[in-house]
Order: structure tokens, then sequence, then C-alpha cells
């Protein structure tokens, strides 16, 4: 996880060349779903992408014993906020790929 | 092959996220290319590989939630979604999705749900290839028979179908006017009972729906084409979302899945649609009708290991399902391979 969040942050400092609009929500978006990400990671073990699945397994197995309808929520937006920043992303690299914006 | 390996807690089932990847990767080729949700492909083969229907469908439904806002996001950019029959869809199909879902449950007490909803998506799986398939050899024989229209013919502005024609007259109120679609009266009832339709469909058997909503607005309620497109991926982000939240309250969801899946199908949702830039020709349409009839026969293997109990059975529909959207996968980037080379496709 720490790795991944310094390669976010080497990202975001290649970032400053595109348009302000995709660079802020990009930076929110990174920020909103590495944060659940990371807590649920912090299981004491060595950061890795498996610990993180099984943090975040439990974290989501517990909220859905005791707390379904947060679960429930935290499911549904969690899945939004996921799409509207691939979909950003994607527009990102298609602004890259192509310079002038998307066709 | 551990490493791979996770383990599902809420479905309690264990999973390989490769397999996971796979499927997303292969599924959002295939949605990008052909503009179909995938939700018809991913339901089944969860189940093919362990989870149970209940959670297949739930997690089904948070990936195609996902996927229809990405996709949803590009046609609102093109001005091709009718915002207030989008609107609209939301009553009808929150009360058929929930139906849909309480219907599963009801099964699911009574410990059929898993043989039931097989036993509808072959009939689906294998109605669908077959008229697809149907659908080719008629074209192909319509293309030999007939010359090519002449270059600069008019295409003709899209005309009201008799049906569309008559449903518009029912009169029974409330009544909507959709300028956007160009539909000056209609009755409501006639779109709560399609979005009804179509969100039950998605209840039942977590797909997207928009393979019977797209017909059903250009056939039944003569929206033109373009905006049918916009407007029933708006409708199928609705239903979606409405699913993704009543199969997660009712803690049928396993949304690790669901990431896993949405992360690999927004890879290959790009390389299918810069494919369709570059591939043409009716070989493709046959090969879609294949994969349909091929997901319909792993679904019947499937279905054939819990009727006999041979456990060899469950692993071949594996194979099928995998085998049959990755065999057009790596078909759709080698196309695209060489149409970008400029070898020709």
């Amino acid at each position: 996880m720490v790795m991944t969040l310094a390669m976010m942050k080497a990202e975001v400092v290649n970032m400053r060349s595109i348009p302000s609009r995709y660079r802020r929500t990009g930076i929110v978006l990174v920020t909103l779903l590495l944060m659940p990400l990371a807590g649920a990671g912090a299981t004491g073990a060595a950061p890795s992408v498996e610990s993180d699945i099984s943090g975040l397994n439990a974290s989501m197995l517990d909220l859905c014993t005791h707390h379904r309808f947060v679960f429930a929520l935290v499911v549904t937006l969690g899945m939004a906020l996921l799409a509207i920043l691939i979909s950003a992303v994607s527009e990102f690299i298609l602004h890259r790929l192509k310079p002038g914006g998307l066709p | 092959m551990d490493v791979f390996t996770i383990t599902l807690s809420i479905a309690d089932t264990e999973l390989s996220v490769l397999s996971l990847v796979t499927l997303g990767l292969c599924v959002g080729t295939l949605s990008g290319f052909f503009g179909v949700g995938g939700g018809w492909i991913v339901t089944p083969a969860l189940n093919i590989f362990g989870v149970g229907m209940p959670f297949a469908i739930g997690t089904d439904l948070a990936y195609v939630f996902g996927q229809s806002i990405i996709a949803t996001r590009r046609h609102v950019g093109m001005g091709n979604v009718d915002l207030r029959l989008g609107l609209l869809s939301v009553v009808g199909s929150v009360v058929g999705v929930e139906g849909g879902k309480q219907l599963v449950l009801l099964l699911e007490e009574y410990g059929q749900v898993d043989p039931i909803i097989r036993w509808v998506y072959m009939v689906l799986l294998f109605t669908l290839g077959s008229y697809i398939l149907r659908d080719y050899v008629a074209t192909v024989r319509l293309d030999r028979r007939t010359p090519p229209p002449p270059t600069g013919a008019p295409s003709g502005a899209e005309a009201v179908g008799p049906v569309a024609s008559r449903l518009r007259r029912i009169s029974f109120p409330p009544y909507v006017s959709l300028p956007a679609s160009g539909i000056p009266r209609i009755s409501f009832w006639v779109l709560f009972s399609v979005f009804f339709a179509s969100g039950f469909l998605s209840g039942f058997m977590g797909v997207g729906g928009g393979f019977i909503l797209l017909p059903a607005l250009i056939y039944l309620v003569g929206c033109p084409t373009t905006i049918a497109v916009g407007t029933s991926l708006l409708s199928v982000l609705f239903m979606a979302g409405y699913g993704c939240f009543s199969y997660s309250l009712a803690g049928r969801t396993e949304p690790v899945a669901a990431v896993i899946m949405l992360l690999g199908a927004a890879v290959g949702a790009q390389v299918g649609a810069l494919a369709t830039r570059y591939v043409r020709g009716l070989g493709i349409r046959l090969l879609f009708a294949v994969m349909i009839l091929l997901a319909g026969v792993s679904v019947a293997l499937k279905q054939a290991e819990g009727l006999f109990g041979w456990e060899a059975l469950s692993s071949l529909a594996g194979i099928f399902v995998l085998g049959a959207a990755g065999a057009l996968t790596i078909l759709i980037a080698v196309r695209l391979y060489r149409g970008i080379r400029g070898t020709g496709v």
C-alpha cells in the first residue's frame, strides 16, 4: 500500500501538465478510494496486495454482519466512485494520447 | 496457484483472482465491442466458479452498476440520453428489481434458486444465440442476393413502428410527453410496464436488462435508436444501482469480486471500443452467437453436474465459459492489432 501511495504521489506530480478539472477530480477520487483500502490493509502484516484484499474482505464481512445498511451504502457508493474514477482515468489517458481532448 | 486464490468471506467461497480478472477483461472487451452489458455472462460464470446464485446475481449487479456509470457518462456527453424518460424509468425499474429479488430470496428459502435460475439462463442464452445465428444466416443470404445500394442514397428518417403507434394511442391516464424522443403523448403505464419487465429480469437474473430494454424502447415506445441506446444505459444504471443496494442490504453481494472484475473490465472496454474502429464484418456476429451458445452449454454442464453429481462437468463448464469469452477477446485484440498496423482487416 505504501508503494501504491508513493506511485500515486509521483503520478500526481506528473499530472501538472493536464487540465485542472481532471487533476482535481483524479486527486479527490484516488484519495477517497485509497483511504478505506489503506485502513483495511492495516492488519499488522507486511503491506501487500494479498493483505489489502484480506483486510478489505474482513472489513466488508464485519460491515455485512453487523451494519447491513452501512454495508449496502458503502458497496453502492464505492462502486459508483470506482466507476467515476475509472472513467476519469480513461478520459485522462485518452486526453494524453490525443492532445486536444476526446474525439 | 494459491497465491492467486482469495476467500470471498460473505459468499463463503474461494476464487482465483486470475479467473475474476480474466472474466472482467473478457466481458469488458465484449461490452466495449458489441455494446452489450455482459451481465448475462458474469452471473452464470460466477455460479460456475462456485458462487451461490443469489450472491452471483448481487455481485453481478454491483459490477453492472459500475460498468453502466462508465458507459452512461460517454453517452450523456454525446447528448444521446432522454433525461425525462430515464428518470421516469426509475419507478418501474425499482419495483421490477425488487420483485425479482424477492422471488430469488423465496426460491433460496426453498433451496431451489440455483437450478431454476440456471434453467431460465439456458432458455435465454440458447434462444438469444439461435436468434443471432439465424439473423446472421439471413443477412449473409440477403447480402449475396441484393446488389449494394447506390452511394449517396438517403437513409431515410426513423419511422414509428406499428406496435409503437398502437401503444401510443392507449388512453389510460396519466400521460407524459417526451420531446427529446419525439413522443408528444404516451400513457405512463406503457412506460411503467416496459421498465417493470426489464427491472424484473434484472433483479431475477442479474442481467443489466439492456438487451430487453433497448429493443423495447425502439419498437414498443418508438424512441429513435441513438436516444434509446443512451436512455437504456441510464435506466440500467438505475436498475443495477438499486439492485446493488437491495442485494447488499440482503447480504448477497461480494464487493471484492465486483471491484476486481470492474478493474479488469475497464481495460477490456477500452480495447473493445477501440477495436470497433478497425474491425468490420459479419464474422464477428457469428462468433458472438457461437459464444452465447457456448455460454449456454456451460450453464447446461453446470446444471448436469447438479443433476448427476459429476464434478468433472463443473470444471468443463468453467473451461467452456472462460474459453469462449477468452477466445473471442483474443480474436478482437488480434483484429485490432492488425487494424492498427494497417495489414488489413
